[in-house]
């Protein structure tokens, strides 16, 4: 399909542009604008606005309405606001508001005329933004914390629209690694995966704001949801939340999620995967000078213990979140924020694939990483602010073998007497080995992996600039720089053998059964990578009730692999263009719809496939193959000893076009109701082709290659087939906490189609399988449903919360594969496809509730309350997996991975 | 608004490689064999020909630099060096493809015999290796007498339940055209363009003999050894699967009674219409 701009397209589009709309402004703060009027609805001029907080360092702001009775505070940190407009000869007016991040709250004030002071009963404020062009969902910290949401920021992104579920989620139809997640204002997703790369203390985060599509052009490299959370900074006062939380997920009766050949659940089993979680929180903050410098300390530490069926040994995930801010305001005109956060983690016996490992045998994880950021705000006059940023951040991945321990506690791999501790013994007997057969030696692998991103950006905002023409304008331009690194070095530490997987007699001489791995020492690799972007865009209100939000941003990558070939080197554009009506000037609608195109300029992974340094290994292989008819003993596999890649030179980068358009309004107080679409067209996603081999007519088998070998010789190209067709249509009810409850409701109804579900997709290595290759991705969740409520039970002071989440999916698309001896990894394996991806069937509907109970207990100072969780209430079954869609023709049943059982937290927390 | 989106331009990966569709013509003759006849204890009577499209074997599709018409008796792609006198030179095809596969059709003696797109349903098969003389037989040598054994034998192998699911039963490749032969349209991908590059092919025909029916329905094209198996209780199916240098080395896989294009398809144009005759058929050297 030809997708270039044709004067008819442009026409269409500019039609399209005009009667629809999205998005706009989003950072780490909110805004408040406004206007003030006296009781005939005339604009006041010079009336005094002041805004305070308890979130707002540096004191009340003030300003004096302009000559159109108009107010505007930017930059303010996210919080519960008071605003208060003063003028002679009025009663003063205040308003208690919201500011939520990257949305602007409007406030309107009508002064009386010789009338006492006035207190608006304002609720949360203004529940629809008539200026947001998106659908941003902004999780606060009412929400956050009263809302089950598993104690974790990557859990919490599942209440969003369109974001399915996992660590890494998909959003609006995106691959898990396409999103963008950004801490205070800093990128922190992992430059090389493009996932998300730091975990920190749940109870320090303030607001997180989740944007599935038409974010700003400030906004660049993702083509799934941006993620922004802000952590919060402090006060004029200490306060200090400790807490503690236990979960066990053996509270669970047993249910087993097997499914049989035609679908349906297998009978309950006795045995079950096992997990408990322990978790102590404490966060520390306050002033070291009042309005003048604040400090955050806190503390995470997590121990969560997980062992697959079978396995004896759980998985020892043991980790310490460590986040430290200051936040200084010397002058009204500058802010500064320090930031560090690190997250130390170690992992034991991270192999829970094979009940046959042994204790000694196993591999022991490190990772973690550590950020370090500085913002300074440097605002020039009351609508001028120039943010600076510049961070450094490191990240790493360490693999070995288990040390032995002296702590005898621990049950496994204890140190011999003369054995220093921590000694990695890489001769014992006991590894099991590929395909699970066994290895004479230990766990010799070794893995070091380091990711380094510096980077530094500068944006000026310049709001309520009146046009010559009418209206006003809020102008934002600014330039993001990022440098990447990515080194790793791995490797075994001697050659390994291994044994037949069903133990049969094997003989070293003619080795029967038997086969090798021999190494030349540690692999190294390296890749590099850069990242320049600029933006300009504006928000233009010709008139009151209509905003445009329009701007570009140029997005230029380069990411070299290790031979310092550009893998990745593409210079984009990515404009955007959003329109929002408030057409009954009454600010409890909005009509908005737009363009944008988001651009994604690739992780550093993408280079690695292009490597040039992959040596080291050899493969030899006995007759290992029970039932093997062939005498091949003595087979050698030089592994990837040449470039097996070729780089396709003319690429591109992968990117969505996007459409969105909605209404909202509030229908009663305090609650909104809206439809939003968006439809999504994600182009070029990466993708690896086969260049060499010839296949028949199916896919099925080789006739021959190009070359005269049956090597395969991969090529990263970025085509138009290589894509997804995302449509999302939600249908949301919304009240923010005021009056004691919160609800948030939204039904989404999405269609995800193409051939490229993943960010670096196969879709193309099988020439004869394009046609087959497009249908329902893994994200073709057609029904979903997502409802939060909760209320405090006004049976105070000793105060009930109870929060619920319901999750509902309609299932999971499956394809069915077929056997082909010409496999996409280049070998006989089931990737035959019949019919069209994805329209096998689907998996069975999946649903879920959550529910917390806090309960407050009178103290005589500050707040304690115990907490409950309840995940999972009904212990309902979890169908396949994201990514294990599919079944083949010997292998009928989908063995799925276990359910999330039910599980319970408790947990006690203290506030003052 | 339409400058911005000006500013988006068009991406275009001008691939070295393209598609080409085209048509392959089997004269009659390559589809009319002579059969035995025999009596109803199985035993040959006598012989007599026949016309069915059943008879067509893989064909092999290859796009090459050029044809060369002297190294064999039949018109054969150009070759690299000869380097071993016992081996031809490799033909280095810029993209290839096949009219029909072999595929596996759920009997262990059926294995090498199938190729995709010649049969419409169980009874088909049934009846043209009846005629051929090598009736359907199971494990245990017992005779398959009707298409519901096949099928339950076909879904207790493959672990499906619809026969849409198999691939050895299906609409047929090939139609007659007015000049009473077969043709049919075959999709070459991801084929490297040159200029007058020649589509050349060959048919892998069926041995079909009217009195030795025991090696009837052979092809040189399929192997048994080294391809996939399935145990299935004390026994191993061996499913059979194609030589995988079928392009790179036609002549080793063209043995007497195949047919083979005729050396005159050239692309002059991306667009061009492409027809490749198998019109020549091999009668030894």
């Amino acid at each position: 399909m030809n997708r270039c701009w044709t004067p008819q397209k442009l026409l269409l589009a500019a039609t399209v542009l005009f009667v629809m709309d999205p998005v706009w402004a989003s950072s780490t703060a909110g805004t408040i604008k406004g206007t003030v009027s006296d009781d005939q609805g005339l604009r006041v001029p010079g009336a005094l606005v002041t805004v305070s907080s308890r979130s707002l360092i540096g004191g009340a702001q003030q300003r004096s309405t302009d000559d159109n009775g108009d107010f505007a505070f930017q930059e303010l940190t996210p919080g519960t606001y008071t605003v208060v407009a003063q003028l002679q000869g009025f009663g003063a007016v205040t308003r208690t508001v919201d500011v939520q991040i990257g949305r602007v709250t409007q406030v309107t004030i009508e002064l009386k005329g010789g009338g006492a002071d006035v207190i608006i009963d304002g609720g949360s404020g203004p529940v629809v933004d008539t200026e947001q062009a998106g659908n941003a969902n902004v999780m606060n910290n009412d929400f956050l914390s009263r809302i089950p949401t598993g104690r974790s920021y990557q859990s919490a992104l599942g209440s969003t629209a369109g974001v399915l579920t996992g660590g890494n989620p998909s959003a609006a139809g995106a691959a898990g690694d396409e999103n963008t997640i950004m801490l205070d204002g800093v990128n922190t997703t992992d430059p090389v995966t493009g996932t998300f790369s730091m975990n920190f203390n749940y109870d320090a985060i303030d607001q997180i704001s989740v944007q599935t599509g038409g974010f700003d052009p400030e906004y660049g490299e993702s083509l799934g949801a941006l993620v922004q959370i802000v952590t919060k900074s402090g006060g004029n006062t200490l306060a200090v939340i400790v807490g503690g939380y236990y979960g066990n997920g053996n509270w669970s009766p047993k249910m087993d999620g097997r499914y049989a050949a035609d679908g349906m659940p297998l009978a309950p089993t006795g045995f079950d995967e096992s997990s408990q979680t322990a978790e102590a929180d404490l966060v520390v903050s306050g002033p070291i000078v009042k309005d003048k410098l604040w400090y955050l300390a806190s503390y995470q530490y997590t121990r969560t213990l997980y062992a697959n069926v079978g396995v004896q040994l759980p998985r020892d995930f043991d980790a310490h979140y460590i986040l430290a801010k200051l936040t200084a305001q010397p002058t009204s005109k500058h802010r500064f924020s320090l930031q560090f956060s690190t997250n130390p983690t170690e992992i034991d016996n991270i192999d829970q694939g094979n009940s046959r490992e042994r204790p000694e045998a196993q591999g022991r994880q490190a990772q973690g990483g550590y950020i370090a950021a500085l913002k300074w705000n440097w605002f020039i006059n009351k609508d001028t602010n120039l943010e600076t940023t510049a961070s450094y951040q490191k990240t790493y991945i360490e693999v070995g073998g288990v040390p032995c321990t002296k702590d005898l506690r621990l049950g496994y791999n204890p140190c011999e007497p003369d054995e220093l501790e921590n000694t990695v013994d890489y001769q014992t007997p006991g590894r099991t080995g590929f395909g699970g057969a066994y290895n004479s030696e230990n766990y010799g692998f070794y893995y070091f992996d380091d990711r380094f991103r510096v980077q530094g950006s500068t944006k000026l905002s310049v709001l309520e600039v009146h046009d010559p023409f009418g209206g006003k304008h809020d102008l934002k331009a600014g330039l993001d720089f990022s440098y990447l690194d990515w080194d790793q070095v791995y490797g075994y530490s001697g050659n390994l053998a291994f044994y037949d997987l069903y133990e049969n007699p094997f003989d070293p001489s003619t080795l029967t059964n038997y086969y090798w791995v021999e190494t030349s020492g540690a692999s190294q690799y390296r890749a590099t990578g850069y990242h320049v972007g600029a933006f300009v865009q504006d928000a233009y209100k010709p008139v009151e009730n209509l905003t445009f939000r329009y701007g570009i941003r140029y997005d230029r990558s380069v990411n070299n692999n290790d031979a310092g070939e550009a893998i990745v080197d593409v210079g984009v554009w990515g404009p955007r263009i959003y329109a929002v009506w408030d057409p009954f000037k009454d600010q409890k609608t909005r009509v908005y719809g737009g363009y944008g195109r988001f651009n994604d300029g690739a992780k550093l992974e993408v280079s690695s496939y292009l490597s040039q340094s992959n040596l080291g290994q050899k493969l030899v292989v006995g007759e290992y193959f029970g039932n093997s008819t062939s005498n091949d003993a003595n087979i050698y596999f030089d592994y990837n000893t040449n470039n097996s890649t070729t780089v396709f030179d003319n690429t591109t980068a992968p990117h969505s076009d996007a459409l969105s358009a909605g209404v909202e309004r509030e229908v009663v107080k305090d609650v909104s109701a809206g439809i939003d679409f968006q439809g999504k067209f994600t182009r070029n996603v990466y993708s690896l082709d086969e260049t060499n081999l010839i296949y028949d007519e199916d896919g099925y088998a080789y006739l021959g290659s190009h070359d005269g070998t049956l090597d395969l010789f991969y090529r990263l190209r970025t085509p138009e087939l290589s894509q997804r067709n995302y449509y999302e249509t939600d249908f949301t009810l919304q009240r923010n906490f005021t009056k004691r409850w919160l609800m948030q409701g939204v039904y989404s109804y999405v269609v995800s189609q193409g051939r490229a579900q993943d960010s670096l997709s196969g879709a193309l290595v099988n020439p004869q399988q394009l046609d087959l290759g497009y249908g329902n991705l893994d994200s073709d969740v057609r029904h979903q449903l997502k409802l939060a409520a909760a209320w405090d039970i006004p049976n105070d002071p000793w105060t009930t919360k109870v929060g619920v989440q319901g999750t509902f999916f309609s299932g999971y698309p499956l394809s069915r594969y077929y056997y082909s001896s010409a496999g996409l990894g280049g070998g006989a394996d089931y990737t035959l496809l019949k019919e069209r991806l994805g329209t096998y069937g689907r998996t069975s509907p999946y649903w879920d509730l959550a529910v917390q109970v806090t309960q407050a207990i009178p103290v005589r100072q500050g707040k304690f309350s115990a907490v409950l969780s309840i995940d999972n209430v009904f212990n309902n079954n979890y169908p396949t997996v994201y990514y294990t869609t599919y079944i083949d023709t010997q292998n009928r049943y989908v063995v799925a991975y276990r359910q999330d059982p039910v599980s319970a937290q408790l947990g006690a927390k203290y506030e003052f | 608004m339409l400058f911005l989106l000006s500013t988006l331009g068009c991406f275009q990966e001008n691939l070295p490689e393209l598609d080409f569709v085209g048509t392959v013509v089997v004269p009659k003759a390559a589809a009319t064999r002579t059969i035995p006849t025999l009596d109803e204890t199985g035993a040959v009577t006598g012989s007599e020909e026949l016309t069915d499209p059943r008879f067509i074997g893989a064909i092999f599709l290859g796009a090459y630099a050029g044809i060369d018409n002297t190294s064999f008796a039949y018109p054969h792609p150009s070759m690299g060096p000869i380097l071993d006198p016992a081996t031809p030179g490799n033909a280095f095809p810029y993209g290839g493809t096949s009219v029909g596969r072999f595929d596996f059709a759920c009997y262990d003696m059926l294995a090498c015999k199938i190729v995709t797109g010649r049969f419409s349903d169980y009874d088909d098969v049934l009846e043209y290796f009846r005629i051929i003389g090598q009736p359907v037989t199971d494990f245990d040598g017992n005779q398959i007498a009707d298409a519901s054994t096949f099928q339950q034998q076909c879904f207790y192998y493959y672990h499906v339940t619809s026969d849409v699911e198999l691939s050895f039963i299906g609409d047929a490749d090939f139609t007659v055209n007015s000049d009473g032969d077969f043709e049919a349209e075959f999709n070459m991908p991801h084929t490297t363009y040159y200029e007058g590059m020649a589509i050349w092919g060959f048919m892998d025909a069926p041995t079909i003999s009217a009195t030795s029916t025991a090696t009837n329905q052979t092809f040189t094209t399929c192997q048994t050894t080294g391809s996939r198996e399935v145990p299935d209780y004390n026994d191993t199916t061996t499913e059979g699967e194609q030589v995988t240098e079928a392009l790179n080395f036609p002549s080793q896989s063209i043995t007497t009674g195949d047919w083979v294009g005729d050396g005159t398809t050239f692309v002059g144009s991306v667009d061009a219409e492409i027809t490749v005759n198998l019109s020549v058929e091999y009668s030894g050297d």
